[in-house]
């Protein structure tokens, strides 16, 4: 019995360090919800096209999907100046384009730099206002410089995490052509795009990290679910980007299929229009937020699949998010009588008229658009008759964003969402801070202004010291949600349909598909 | 009949560019803003305006009208989504759309029209009241849920033909690969299904009028065979409601069969179209919007060409 113990306990080993049982070679066939539009990792803003990015090309750093910290990839190490305004990369040598070209300093601060030129218009740049300029030391030294007036920034770090384009090949192919047949160097080469159709990609022999187990990678945009969902029962594909919630509970009892799932860095509220009577004021924006109950709200969209509720705007997956405190001490429960004795107060001090009716407006999406019903619905029982109005996105941020002519804004109510890269700045700082409340451009959609908020989550970007950020997000998270300026709706729950054929593979948090990457290496069973 | 064809040609130019300056006036008027949409949610606002810039969107309106107008006949209008010329990026999907169409509207014709002189010939019968039966479920039925019913028949419990999109190509062309033919099955039957069920119910009612007709009778009465009777008498005067039908459904496949195309991941020109309104691509909006248009009358001249062939009595001259 002990012989055959020791037995098995070597031939786990043996396979657990040799990699035994992994099959090499094969085919995977990965879905997107949306058709991709860009190959060039300098101008792409979206999360669908970044599925074939992140196999074509590297990263500078890799952020663990587990820790959200920053690890090393193409930078082997990094430090940081004495006064935190400049970071020094050291790129890792050997590292070569699929076209031979070798990967350094000069590509990186090609990629930043040109990221941030105003002349390249890249959507991009927005990601790094805080940057100005990248600067090539040595052959493999590069020099990330932040602008004087964001010096030091705190959360610079998580933003390298970006995929590196080999400057000498993109200046001899020009924008488009590179847009069209991109070259990284990343574990899988590109090989065709038919828009609207696929993109395929295959191996890189030579990739630097380690040899990719699949032969080929297929990325099949199919904007219809119902359909995305049937392929993924046929097997047409291996991995979905999303699924239906209710075809979870079918999926759970299939085979060959199982239901992966992770929470999102994401974040969806309902809001109010600051700017504006009777929006503007507390006891309304208490009575709104008491008239219903999220909970119920959140388990009807739901059904306790794909999503959660959310207390505050930091996501639960990241740190300062201090979810036991604005769950027991500011969220508010469904109250009908608070509800009612704040409205009819609210109509005795001539707030709001007897025939109330404000529109909550929405984009169109369907759990918002539902969230946004529950809330009129209430409101109903309370004498206010709101109705619910989706708006395409063109229309609904040309409201949102206000108008020179109309400052205030036509609006009082909406139902809008957010999400950022792993850290609580990216959701604070863009959703609460006044310089986020510009007419024309706004993300604070509710033009909320507090200068106790606005100075603690500035300060919090300028101290490397994690207690002292977080003590920083967390005031200023309290000060925000005991305002009510939003209803905090719900973090969406990244969800995967993978076909149980397809081994090693983890949903991202980031809503990236990876497929190659220090922790893992997507392989599959062959037939 | 070539100067009628000349004359329409130039008829054509005149709404090409009526219709060029009413499309970019609706461009104008719609709400969003492309560059903050391109920007996406977040973006500064001094991206936004670099952004603007690239796009021209900061010329003067009639600046921002010719650039897209000559733009598109000199090639060079871009397609700014997808980082290519606009005829580039059509060009790459009207294969898909057109070779569908085709076939969609091939089997619709091919089916419909039979269905509807028998149904007519055979009035009050099991055969009539099955395709009244029939072509009445196809108006009813919406396309999408024609396409999701003819995947979990024929993809899932079957396993006969492929789920969706388009499979392998031979010179573009999927028709010319068993594999692309097995894609392409479920996608053409699902559009042809409205067209099949509207033409055959408009073959039915012109050739139910015309069997009506005396000469109709006189032909009977003359001793002619029923064959001769339907095909050569009824069917070629009952034929012209049916042509200037399939002429308005050829255009509509072109424009965009964007309800098949969505749910069966077709990547044709009419998911391009919604793909370029939602990312408001103002140049891939445009010239695609014009380059239907320039179908849509193609279509309507070439049927109305076919009219002189089919009934003597239409002159042009």
């Amino acid at each position: 019995m002990k012989k055959i113990l020791t037995l098995s306990i070597v031939l786990l080993l043996v396979f657990a360090v040799f990699g035994f049982g992994v099959e090499k070679g094969g085919t995977l066939t990965i879905h997107s919800s949306q058709t991709f539009k860009d190959l060039n990792p300098m101008v792409c803003n979206d999360v669908y096209s970044m599925y074939a990015i992140n196999a074509v090309f590297d990263e500078l750093i890799y952020l663990n999907p587990d820790t959200l910290e920053p690890e090393p990839y193409l930078a082997k190490s990094w430090e940081f100046s004495e006064d935190k305004c400049e970071i020094t990369f050291y790129i890792r040598e050997g590292v070569k384009a699929h076209n031979g070209e070798v990967i350094n300093a000069e590509d990186v601060a090609f990629t930043f730099n040109w990221m941030i030129d105003p002349e390249n218009a890249s959507p991009n740049a927005t990601e790094f206002a805080w940057l100005k300029e990248v600067q090539v030391v040595d052959d493999y030294t590069a020099k990330f410089v932040t602008k004087p007036d964001r010096c030091p920034f705190a959360p610079a770090l998580q933003a390298e995490s970006f995929s590196i384009v080999p400057k000498d090949t993109f200046l001899e192919m020009g924008p488009e052509e590179f847009n069209r047949n991109p070259v990284g160097s990343g574990p899988f080469e590109f090989v065709e795009w038919k828009t609207g159709d696929h993109i395929t990609v295959e191996k890189n022999e030579d990739y630097w990290l380690k040899e990719p187990n699949l032969d080929e990678v297929i990325f099949r945009p199919i904007p219809k679910l119902a359909t995305a969902m049937l392929e993924l029962e046929k097997g047409g594909v291996d991995i979905t980007d999303n699924l239906v919630s209710d075809d979870i509970p079918r999926f759970e009892e299939m085979d060959d299929v199982e239901v992966q799932q992770r929470p999102s860095l994401s974040y969806f509220y309902f809001a109010f229009n600051m700017s504006k009577e009777p929006y503007s004021n507390r006891k309304f924006r208490k009575a709104v937020y008491s008239s219903f109950s999220m909970d119920e709200a959140i388990e009807a969209i739901f059904k306790g699949l794909t999503g959660v509720r959310a207390y505050g705007a930091v996501p639960p997956a990241l740190w300062a998010n201090d979810r036991e405190y604005l769950s027991s001490e500011i969220a508010l429960q469904e109250d009908d009588e608070l509800a009612g004795k704040l409205f009819d107060e609210l109509r005795e001090e001539g707030v709001i008229s007897k025939n109330f009716a404000p529109t909550i407006y929405c984009p169109p999406d369907p759990r918002r658009e539902k969230l946004s019903t529950i809330v009129a619905t209430n409101l109903k029982e309370h004498g206010v008759n709101a109705k619910v109005q989706p708006l395409e996105w063109g229309a609904l941020l040309d409201l949102l964003y206000r108008s020179e002519e109309n400052p205030e804004g036509d609006y009082g109510m909406f139902a809008m969402g957010w999400s950022g890269s792993p850290d609580p700045y990216a959701f604070l700082y863009y959703l609460f801070t006044s310089e986020n409340a510009t007419i024309g451009s706004a993300n604070n959609f509710s033009f909320y202004k507090d200068p106790a908020v606005d100075n603690l989550i500035l300060w919090a970007n300028t101290t490397f010291d994690m207690d002292l950020r977080t003590g920083m997000y967390v005031g200023a998270q309290r000060l925000i949600m005991e305002d009510y300026v939003h209803i905090p709706g719900y973090h969406y729950i990244e969800t995967r349909g993978v076909r149980k054929r397809v081994h090693d593979y983890e949903v991202d948090p980031m809503s990236s598909m990876p497929i190659v990457d220090p922790e893992i290496n997507v392989w599959v069973e062959q037939e | 009949m070539f100067s009628y064809i000349v004359r329409r040609l130039g008829q054509m130019v005149l709404v090409l560019v009526g219709l060029s300056i009413l499309l970019f006036i609706l461009l104008q008027l719609a709400p969003g803003d492309s560059a903050q949409i391109m920007a996406g949610l977040g973006a500064t606002p001094e991206v936004v305006e670099n952004l603007r810039v690239k796009l021209g969107l900061d010329k003067p309106l009639y600046v921002q009208y010719w650039r897209l107008f000559s733009g598109l006949f000199t090639g060079e209008l871009e397609a700014v989504t997808f980082s290519t010329t606009v005829v580039d990026i059509v060009a790459d999907r009207l294969q898909a759309t057109v070779e569908l169409g085709l076939f969609g509207l091939l089997l619709a014709i091919f089916v419909s029209i039979p269905a509807g002189i028998i149904s007519a010939v055979k009035k009050d019968s099991f055969a009539d009241y099955a395709v009244t039966t029939v072509s009445m479920i196809g108006i009813s039925t919406p396309v999408f849920w024609t396409a999701l019913m003819l995947m979990i028949i024929f993809s899932i419990q079957f396993d006969l033909l492929p789920v969706s999109g388009r499979g392998a190509t031979l010179w573009g062309w999927s028709f010319l690969t068993v594999d692309g033919i097995l894609h392409m099955i479920i996608p053409a039957v699902a559009l042809s299904s409205v067209m099949m069920a509207m033409n055959a119910r408009l073959t039915r009612s012109s050739m139910l009028e015309v069997l009506s007709e005396d000469y109709i009778t006189t032909a009977r009465s003359k001793g002619l065979s029923e064959r001769i009777v339907i095909v050569y008498h009824a069917f070629r005067n009952a034929i012209l409601p049916v042509l200037t039908n399939v002429g308005m459904q050829v255009g509509t496949v072109v424009a965009g069969a964007v309800l098949t195309e969505t749910t069966t991941a077709w990547p044709g020109v009419g998911r391009l179209m919604i793909e370029a309104i939602s990312r408001r691509d103002m140049g891939l909006v445009f010239g695609l919007s014009l380059f239907i248009a320039i179908f849509y009358l193609m279509s309507y001249l070439v049927v109305d060409i076919l009219y002189a062939y089919v009934d003597p009595r239409i002159t042009y001259d």
